[in-house]
């Protein structure tokens, strides 16, 4: 295949616009929002106690980080979700793994999983609270559980997803059950192992704020909670952009990984 | 490089701009008001605390509203619709209040002074009752009084007139460290059983189950009728623009509601127990009718109201001074 | 396949019919004993061929090992007392509240009006996922502009923002619709996205020597291979969705599944609760495997791993 057909063919692939580009473009969507939100704030379109400017929402915030009050939240709400989704994600790739690569496995677990899977944490508090008290112990939990059951399915599927040719490719060249597991599956499941993290990693989020529904004392969530309780709207706000802020740069990081270890996959992104 | 035209480049970002402010615009339509542009509405959305299937509020406004006297009394002022709302808390039942989604409810007097020291657009328009019953509980072989509290932690519904209640309690009892967390129902339920918080306090049906599983009982707020709790009715402004009436009909409405449920004490009962549910002699005992105010508008009311005000204001629990009488209804 | 046999593989191979039999008996299911003593009277009828009893009394029964322990600790932990009745009810007493909840309907009613909102805001918040989710694979411009915002969303907890969402929409049904839409929009968006853009370079490559236009293109190749990661999506978005509804059904709500356990835990009813859990598992579980059932469907032309 010559160059010149192969950019025919694929336009797409040589027209990657410089990095400037892509963060304006990406810009574009919030700024506007962001604005368009001020101007019907500041002319009084829509309620202030619902819907803070962007203005006093960023008051609010350098108020709350002077005062050390805001790292003493991160603090406490990164920690949770760091240990939570570690002992999540680990679990739910080990079980992932386990059931993806043996069907008796899958017929002994997976349906227990899956009933487990649907039954919304809120629900499970009380429990929780009972078996392991109020403390970091159950908050962690939570969010290790939401974290589990996200990284299992996209682990179990993910395998699963495997090109049987693949594997016919592996009996031809005589791999022990091992080192097909370790050269094959698990490479070819990884796109969508990591898929699976960057999702179990926004949910474990979604955790968090669950947890922090129970006797907390400190955190993101319990701040906008707490915050609820005295109409205080503009710290909820402050709360929903701290939880974008560190769920976006977890993501790029995570993405930064992801770019390489895929980097032999050949496909529309590159 | 493939070129793109400034002509496509424009109609792009045009469509874009537009159809933001597009959406902005139908989001704006379907969020704030919810009231009609009537001059009189004929749609009242009233809010409570509580969640129960027959989805009615406590005292004269649930015996009102269940038999109709309220909104016979209200046609005649045009409301043709009553829709009532229950709330688990009485914070979430302001933030409905502020957003326009409730005309009126009946709330917490802690709640309701805090939302609007804290801009809220309301109005006082009535006392619901006073001398609402409160209870701190205690884990079994923890402290049992208030002083033994020290240094411990205690739930309770944070926003909440139970709120106002302990940390007057403790204030008293010149207990100053302790820590106070946010729970309800089954959490705080597990988590008294499990030691693992010292002290619970509630009010209703929780409350009176974990006393039954032997859980002793540290307080009563009977014995302390200086802390009593009271609820009152409160309306957005919004509404009293259209209907500035309300404060007197609505008292009214509920001033033949009281009159009448005082003439059918057991059947209120009854009704009472549906609601709340619990056994008859148990709403008795939580919910007399010797609790529901006769005027709704005194005096009395005032100054029980500054003093609630004034403290919240002193625990840095409220953000602004304000008059009571800016407060009330006209 | 007439592949060399290897004794470390030891991979079942069975023939592709066993197969799909084999999946939809994985999707029954396993609940209570009870369902377990009706597979083993299947067993005694010896006339039935080796690999039928197999597949009817092994494998649906192996399903149920793992919940019959957990009732069965459940039935110690009863009668040891160790934990007070308020808080984790006896089996039976669950049982009893369950039976008479389902006789008066009420439980059906209940579920109505959650599987009603689970629909509208699956369907509403999957759809737009998933269009968005394509047309940002498709075309590049798109994904420029509105990828990275998304992004940014799906990081905010849609379960933080729940409250304003009440406030912004009511407490009518549009409020409960919405919340649950925001939930099941990104998940299918970021999968279908990812799928679309995981679409391998060779695969384009034998689109082009095949000459196919941008339609079939995107029709007959595209999208059939990002499908096995939008099915995916579609799982967790059916997940989050009917998670979503204890949340959604918190304030303003009279009727749910949600609003069962809601109003439970707040007038301390654990037996509600327990009967409120059941049901989201039971519920859930089959909500998922109709899933699975659309996966097998659409995806049998696939050769892959079986385990």
């Amino acid at each position: 295949m010559s160059v010149s057909s192969k950019t025919n063919a694929n336009p797409k692939i040589n027209q990657a616009p410089s990095k400037q580009t892509l963060f304006a473009l990406a810009l574009v969507l919030p700024v506007t929002t962001l604005s368009i939100w001020q101007i019907l704030g500041d002319l009084g379109l829509i309620s202030d106690l619902l819907f803070p400017t962007p203005y006093v929402i960023g008051k609010t915030f350098v108020e709350l980080a002077k005062s050390g009050v805001l790292w003493k939240h991160i603090d406490a709400s990164v920690q949770r979700v760091m240990m939570g989704f570690l002992i999540g994600a680990s679990l739910g790739l080990l079980f992932g793994i386990a059931v993806g690569l043996f069907r008796r496995t899958e017929k002994l677990v997976d349906p227990t999983v899956q009933m487990i899977r649907m039954i919304p944490s809120l629900a499970i508090v009380p429990l929780f609270v009972l078996w392991f008290g109020i403390g970091e112990l159950s908050k962690i939990l939570i969010i290790a559980q939401v974290t589990f059951f996200q990284l299992y399915i996209n682990t179990f599927l993910g395998i699963r997803n495997v090109d049987k040719k693949l594997f016919e490719v592996t009996y031809v060249l005589g791999y022990s059950r091992m080192k097909q597991i370790i050269r094959l599956v698990l490479p070819a499941a990884l796109p969508s192992i990591l898929l699976g993290v960057r999702i179990s990693f926004g949910i474990s989020w979604l955790g968090l704020v669950v947890a922090e529904l129970i006797a907390s004392t400190s955190g993101i969530g319990y701040m906008m909670s707490d915050a609820r309780q005295f109409a205080d709207t503009p710290v909820v706000f402050v709360g929903i952009f701290l939880f974008a802020i560190l769920g976006l740069t977890a993501d790029s990081l995570i993405r930064l990984l992801q770019h390489r270890l895929l980097r032999w996959q050949a496909t529309i992104n590159r | 490089m493939i070129k793109k035209s400034p002509h496509n480049h424009l109609t792009l970002r045009f469509t874009i701009v537009s159809l933001l402010l597009f959406s902005v615009l139908l989001l704006q339509a379907c969020g704030g008001q919810s009231s009609s542009e009537q001059p009189v509405p004929s749609e009242l959305n009233f809010g409570y605390i509580g969640s129960n299937a027959l989805n009615m509020p406590t005292g004269a406004e649930g015996w009102g509203l269940h038999k109709g006297i309220i909104q016979e009394e209200l046609k005649k002022h045009g409301i043709d619709t009553i829709n009532t709302f229950g709330f688990p808390n009485g914070p979430d039942e302001s933030e409905a209040l502020i957003s326009g989604r409730l005309n009126a409810g009946a709330v917490g007097d802690t709640p309701a002074i805090i939302a609007y020291s804290g801009g809220a657009k309301t109005r006082f328009v009535g006392q619901v009752n006073v001398g609402l019953k409160a209870f701190v509980i205690g884990k079994k072989n923890g402290p049992t009084t208030i002083k033994e509290l020290e240094g411990k932690v205690i739930a309770v519904p944070k926003g909440s007139y139970n709120h106002r209640y302990i940390i007057g309690l403790l204030k008293q009892e010149g207990v100053t460290n302790y820590e106070l967390v946010h729970m309800l129902g089954s959490d705080a339920a597990a988590a008294i059983a499990r030691g693992d918080i010292d002290a619970n306090v509630g009010y209703g049906k929780d409350a009176l189950a974990l006393l039954k599983e032997g859980f002793p009982l540290i307080h009563a707020s009977d014995d302390t009728p200086d802390l009593a709790g009271s609820s009152v009715t409160v309306a957005t402004e919004d509404f009293l623009k259209k209907f500035p009436d309300f404060p007197k009909v609505w008292n009214e409405a509920r001033g033949k509601a009281l009159a009448d449920l005082k003439q059918h004490e057991e059947e209120y009962y009854e009704f009472m127990s549906q609601v709340v549910g619990m056994d008859v002699d148990s709403v008795k005992k939580l919910y007399p009718i010797s609790i529901l105010t006769d005027e709704p508008v005194t005096d009395k009311v005032f100054s029980q109201l500054e003093d609630v005000k004034q403290f919240l204001l002193e625990e840095s629990l409220s953000k602004q001074e304000f008059k009571v009488e800016d407060w009330v209804a006209k | 396949m007439g592949s060399p046999t290897n004794e470390s593989l030891r991979t079942e191979r069975r023939p592709s019919e066993e197969r799909q039999k084999n999946s939809r008996s994985s999707s029954s299911r396993p609940v209570s004993g009870q369902e377990n003593a009706l597979n083993d009277s299947t067993v005694p009828s010896a006339s039935q061929t080796k690999t039928r009893l197999r597949l009817f009394s092994f494998d649906s029964i192996q399903g149920t090992i793992l919940p019959i322990m957990i009732l069965c600790v459940w039935l110690i932990i009863d009668w040891s007392g160790s934990i007070p009745k308020t808080l984790l009810p006896s089996l039976f007493s669950v049982i009893e509240v369950f039976g008479k909840m389902l006789v008066s309907g009420e439980l059906l009613s209940h579920l109505g009006f959650s599987l009603e909102r689970v629909a509208y805001g699956f369907l509403i918040g999957g759809l737009l996922g998933l269009g968005l989710g394509i047309l940002a694979g498709l075309v590049r411009k798109i994904d420029y502009l509105i990828d990275p915002s998304l992004q940014v969303l799906r990081l905010v907890p849609h379960l933080a923002i729940a409250p304003l969402i009440t406030l912004w929409f009511g407490f009518g049904e549009m409020s409960k619709v919405v919340i649950i839409a925001s939930g099941a929009l990104f998940p299918l968006y970021i999968n279908t996205y990812i799928g679309i853009r995981n679409v391998d370079n060779q695969l384009l490559e034998v689109s082009d020597i095949l000459q196919f236009n941008k339609w079939r293109r995107i029709t007959k190749l595209i999208l059939p291979a990002a499908l096995p990661n939008i099915l995916m999506g579609l799982r967790t978005s059916i997940a989050v969705s009917w998670i979503s509804l204890v949340v959604a059904e918190y304030v303003g709500a009279y009727q749910g599944v949600g609003f069962l356990i809601n109003e439970a835990k707040q007038n301390l009813k654990p037996e509600v609760i327990f009967v409120g859990i059941l049901v989201f598992a039971i519920v859930g579980k089959v909500l998922d495997s109709l899933i699975k059932l659309l996966e097998l469907r659409l995806l049998n032309w696939r050769d892959n791993y079986q385990g």
